[in-house]
């Protein structure tokens, strides 16, 4: 069930109507929590098992840690969460790509195996929900926050269908609070929202649904395309990739303000950021500062010498490449990333500059704007190749400028990207729903039908899932 | 809140969203340039045959066994061998339903061809069933109009439930089993119907009608070329030079030849036994009846096919049968036919070759020459 299958319109209003239909908190959020279910049972019912031994693993361990206060049995219980987690995780989506890879590493040294490797199907959204779930047993242990007493409660957070199955990953501190107030509809924002989830459909439907078919075709057989062909297809897969993404967010924060909870921001125009730090504090957000605080700070953060900064650094993007999909392109795609960032902290630190005044003034903006989105298309091309061949292909046309293929996908096609990029940076700097909020009501609601024909005569036919769900 | 006052009343701001809708899918229908879906197979054949549909005699229309399985050009040569020229057009497609099929002719008979005057037509079940690769395409959007998407609604009702009621429990286990079904069948029948009933609302919403917007059509499609060059006809042979997907097909049909055979035989055994289905649903005869009234008022007549397939087709029969004056060429007849049955003229166990389809395209001309001599004969 996508956010843009016109079941998931059904199935939203009737969780809509039942929702503010009923009057206190607590029905509401069991109905919340069937739906959830509902929601992703629709996918595959096999994996609600899934959901429900996560959600229990880190609801039994956090009333665990409630009550026991000794620090070695803490840290078990910790460890025991973690493994659990991460054992679900690493059994799901890991299993075959280690085997695949030991026996390589094997066949590298002489070794030669044939191990069976099992047909395993990749849970939906498993990587969010077991960060999400992992994050709340971490921060009971870290006592930052105190363990929840309703397992619905703590289910309802591991499961809220906006959310499930491609983010925003939203930590216990902000979520929890908001399952104690009873909600009242008319703090719903409903226009804001509608506009949202309107905004999030055209950047889904429209533009990524519309700029696949170019990626596809090219990113397929790139040794059949020319060098302007290569360099559409990579533009192209950076909106393609931000647009979906952003988009699905958008309607996930949409969907959960009509149930009156508020999701994380989790994108700020990250293709405008200066450099490649600005550019994760920018781009998914929630994930970035999840790694932050779970994994980099674990490892040891800012502190010590310059070298375990950077290893710490290194670590934390190379699992964070890893997180995205269990392929060698991904770990690499994370160390690029994480070597831009030591790259860019170590030329701070030469250069004695602090990141305000390097940021200050046009021409270096627009051109380290311009030097940090070709070096993120760089990393896109190995993040959607199908193999580091493949990738190295796509090098040849946007790196090297050398590509010679005989098919071309029109390099006029890259005017798109104008009215594309245009239409974002002034959505940057003007905000639709205050202009909305001044509008009468009927005229409102005018705009909105014919805003609505008109992207449903621009969304291609069939259905494409979200490129996030893979994750 | 002072954003939700004016949301009141909901029902004044829904109305006003509705006539915004309405207009703009209104305004944005006027623009719409082609009366076929926005899928580049479609396209490229609609393009061929609008360009030259005064000249056109004949048309076929029908699944992949027939868009891969009928050379117009093998046609045309094979009918003017027996003195009859005529030009005919193949309007085929992959996975062409029956209702389709009835969208398809009415558009091509709202062109108002001048010198249309048959359409042989693959014979097939009318169906509720939408694979999902072909849910909200271009195509099952397409033939959803008010029409079919009632005629299809009623298929839903009569359609047979396809989960057991487990009738042997007792008690109060009997009670709960049966409510339970009931519950199923219900949200069965929704589900489906409502999946009808959104393809209808995408209909008149101009869903995908701007598909092209970045080019996309034309840049996953390469047989677009070779379907205008042959009258809307491209074989697998050639298909899988443009699109090496196809040779999945071959290979696992290479690869099960003995099970290939061994179907072809018990289908020559059906065929011979006297076996019928008895008079076949309502709604399936209606449509037919619906679609041969539709087509003689256009001034075109109805010539049914049933290409090579490897199953008995007694349903198809006897609804033929049912229908007065139906003109049905059977080729399930692996006896009467057996050179459209040798693996050589197989691209797969579903398909012909190019080898095949001008076998099967040459009978057929053979069989409709023979039919046209004995309209002529008084005898």
């Amino acid at each position: 069930m996508l956010f843009t299958d016109p079941v998931f319109l059904v199935f939203f209003f009737l969780i809509f109507f039942g929702y503010w239909g009923l009057r206190s908190n607590h029905p509401r959020k069991v109905l919340l929590l069937i739906g959830s279910y509902v929601f992703y049972g629709a996918w595959d019912y096999r994996f609600l098992g899934l959901i429900v031994a996560s959600t229990l693993i880190d609801f039994v361990v956090g009333r665990i840690l409630r009550f026991d206060g000794a620090a070695r049995r803490r840290r078990v219980w910790l460890i025991l969460s973690l493994v659990s987690n991460l054992g679900i995780l690493g059994f799901f989506k890991y299993f075959n790509f280690f085997i695949d890879s030991g026996v390589g590493l094997l066949g590298f040294f002489g070794f030669e195996q044939n191990p069976r490797s099992l047909s395993i199907i990749l849970p939906v959204g498993i990587s969010f929900f077991t960060f999400q779930s992992m994050s709340y047993t971490i921060d009971v242990y870290r006592r930052r926050i105190k363990p929840i007493s309703s397992p619905v409660d703590f289910a309802l957070f591991v499961s809220f269908f906006p959310q499930l199955v491609a983010g925003p990953i939203v930590r216990a501190s902000e979520f929890l609070p908001q399952l104690t107030e009873t909600k009242v509809f008319k703090t719903v924002a409903v226009r804001r929202l509608l506009l949202l989830f309107l905004i999030g459909f055209i950047k889904k439907a429209c533009i990524a649904d519309n700029l696949a078919p170019a990626v596809d075709r090219v990113f397929s057989s790139p040794l059949d395309f020319d060098t302007g062909s290569i360099w559409v297809a990579v533009l192209f897969y950076a909106t393609q990739i931000y647009c979906d993404f952003s988009g699905y967010t958008d309607m996930a924060i949409a969907t959960a303000g009509f149930l009156g909870y508020e999701l994380p921001v989790n994108f700020r125009a990250p293709y405008f950021a200066r450099n490649i730090t600005e550019f994760w504090q920018r781009w998914h957000i929630s994930l970035s500062g999840w790694l932050r605080d779970y994994l980099y700070i674990s490892l040891g953060g800012n502190r010590g010498s310059r070298f375990f900064v950077a290893r710490n650094l290194m670590i934390t993007m190379l699992l964070g490449g890893l997180w995205h999909g269990a392929s060698w392109n991904f770990v690499i795609w994370g160390g690029l990333h994480g070597f831009a960032l030591i790259a860019h902290k170590k030329w701070l630190q030469a250069r004695g500059h602090s990141f305000a005044r390097f940021s200050a003034g046009g021409v270096r903006t627009v051109l380290s704007t311009g030097l940090t989105f070709y070096w993120v298309c760089i990393c896109w091309v190995l993040f959607r190749s199908e193999s580091i061949d493949v990738a190295g292909d796509l090098f040849r046309g946007f790196v090297l400028f050398s590509a010679n293929g005989s098919e071309t996908i029109g390099f006029g096609n890259i005017l798109w990207m104008i009215p594309i990029g245009v239409t974002h940076w002034l959505l940057t700097r003007w905000s639709p729903a205050d202009a909305a909020e001044r509008l009468p009501g009927w005229l409102f609601s005018f705009l909105y039908g014919l805003g609505v024909a008109a992207v449903l005569a621009c969304i291609p036919t069939g259905t494409k899932p979200f490129i996030y769900f893979q994750f | 809140m002072p954003i939700l006052n004016d949301f009141r009343p909901v029902a004044f701001q829904v109305l006003w969203f509705l006539t915004g809708l309405a207009l703009g899918c209104f305004l944005i229908s006027v623009a719409k340039t082609s009366p076929f879906p926005d899928d580049p197979e479609v396209q490229a054949k609609a393009s061929r045959f609008l360009s030259t549909k005064d000249q056109v005699d004949a048309m076929f229309f029908g699944s992949s066994r027939i868009f891969r399985g009928i050379s117009p050009e093998v046609f045309d040569d094979q009918m003017k061998s027996h003195g009859r020229s005529m030009t005919s057009f193949n309007f085929g497609f992959r996975g062409m339903l029956a209702h389709e099929t009835n969208a398809m002719i009415e558009t091509i008979v709202e062109q108002k061809p001048e010198r249309l005057k048959w359409a042989f037509i693959e014979l097939r079940h009318w169906g509720p069933d939408l694979a999902d690769e072909n849910r909200y395409t271009a195509r099952s959007i397409f033939w959803h109009n008010p029409q079919e998407t009632f005629s299809v609604l009623k298929s839903v009702r009569l359609k047979p439930f396809p989960f057991a009621r487990g009738v042997n429990a007792k008690g109060i286990t009997k009670v709960l089993k049966t409510f339970l079904w009931e519950m199923k069948k219900r949200a069965f029948v929704a589900k489906l119907s409502g999946t009808h009933l959104f393809h209808l609302g995408a209909k008149y919403a101009n869903v995908g009608l701007i598909h092209s917007l970045f080019a996309a059509s034309e840049l996953s499609f390469s047989e677009g070329q070779a379907l205008i060059d042959h009258q809307g006809f491209v074989s697998l042979d050639t298909a899988i030079l443009l699109d090496p997907s196809y040779g999945d097909r071959r290979e696992q049909f290479q690869e099960n030849l003995e099970g290939y055979r061994r179907s072809v035989d018990s289908l020559r055994k059906t065929n011979k036994g006297d076996r019928t289905y008895g008079i076949p649903k309502n709604y399936n005869l209606d449509a037919l009846r619906r679609q041969i009234q539709r087509l003689r008022f256009a001034g075109v007549t109805p010539v049914f096919v049933i290409p090579p397939l490897q199953k008995p087709a007694f349903f198809l029969l006897d609804l033929a049968k049912e229908e007065d004056g139906t003109i049905l060429f059977n080729f399930n007849d692996p006896d009467a036919y057996p050179d459209l049955y040798e693996i050589e003229n197989r691209f797969d166990a579903d398909h012909l070759n190019q080898e095949g389809a001008e076998k099967f395209s040459g009978a057929l001309a053979d069989r409709f020459a023979e039919y046209l001599s004995s309209l002529s004969d008084p005898d």
